[in-house]
């Protein structure tokens, strides 16, 4: 268990607090659990596992997420999956996980080190993410519930509505978050 | 701006996309039999036809999948996607 103490955010050297009037407002949520769940949907003891630690079972539909008490589940592809913990939990998850498919064919990695979040809101939050994701972002095409694996300026980035309505969470590599900060930074003057 | 279809995700930017090169290369069952000529004809030989080419593609930036695709060479148009083990 890391101490919380020491962690820095990827993003401690951006201020997005000085964007531009009219730019997007974005905030990381940095230090959330990132678990990577691989099993199949077809075996009912790997359902069974995860819908007892979890609480919900992986969502099999492609590109949706759910959500289950403080834990969500990304579907990432028809084996695969992106459990988001709380802050500190990923690894009481892990072992839950682990200890109920023992005997289950399946892998759980925790990823939590490796990637960030962040929420982009406002009205221009669609304008900004769509200056470099090839992706329709329009409501009426990318709804709560769904999600996506894309690229974000060439940068690799799994990206959600937010129940709300009023933008997009985007999670990416914490390897490449100065570099998408420092991308969105840029891409926000223009937002004056 | 391309668009392909990803049997699982559905329709996505070309740019999302890698070739993984010609479909439905079966690998001979009993390779300590094959002559040097076989085997290398195995590992290397492609098909380079001009019109419609059985390729696989890898959604490299979406769900990491591998397809295989039908696709024209001349125009670009990939007229269908299907997952690995399947028949179009």
């Amino acid at each position: 268990m890391p101490d919380l103490f020491q962690q820095h955010s990827p993003l401690v050297q951006i201020d997005f607090g000085e964007l531009q009037d009219n730019a997007p407002t974005i905030e990381e949520t940095p230090f959330l659990g990132y678990l990577n769940l691989r099993g199949k949907t077809s075996n009912m003891a790997f359902v069974a596992a995860v819908l007892k630690v979890l609480g919900v079972e992986p969502p099999t539909t492609a590109n949706t997420m759910v959500e289950s008490g403080d834990y969500r589940i990304y579907w990432l592809g028809p084996d695969e999956w992106l459990v988001i913990t709380p802050t500190g939990q990923a690894g009481k998850v892990q072992s839950e996980l682990n200890a109920e498919l023992k005997d289950v064919f399946s892998s759980i990695v925790d990823n939590s080190s490796g990637l960030t979040l962040l929420k982009i809101t406002g009205e221009n939050a669609t304008k900004l993410l769509n200056r470099d994701c090839p992706l329709d972002l329009h409501p009426w095409v990318f709804k709560p519930g769904q999600c996506a694996q894309t690229r974000f300026a060439k940068a690799g980035m799994t990206i959600a509505p937010l129940r709300d309505g009023s933008g997009f969470e985007i999670i990416i590599r914490r390897s490449f978050a100065d570099y998408i900060g420092l991308w969105m930074q840029d891409a926000c003057v223009e937002f004056e | 701006m391309l668009l392909i279809e990803c049997p699982y995700c559905g329709e996505r930017d070309e740019t999302e996309f890698s070739y993984a090169g010609e479909a439905h290369i079966a690998r001979p069952l009993e390779t300590e039999k094959l002559n040097d000529a076989e085997w290398a004809d195995y590992l290397f030989m492609r098909k380079n036809p001009k019109g419609a080419h059985r390729e696989q593609w890898l959604h490299a930036a979406g769900c990491r999948r591998y397809f295989n695709a039908e696709r024209d060479t001349v125009n670009y148009k990939v007229k269908s996607t299907y997952k690995i083990g399947e028949q179009s």
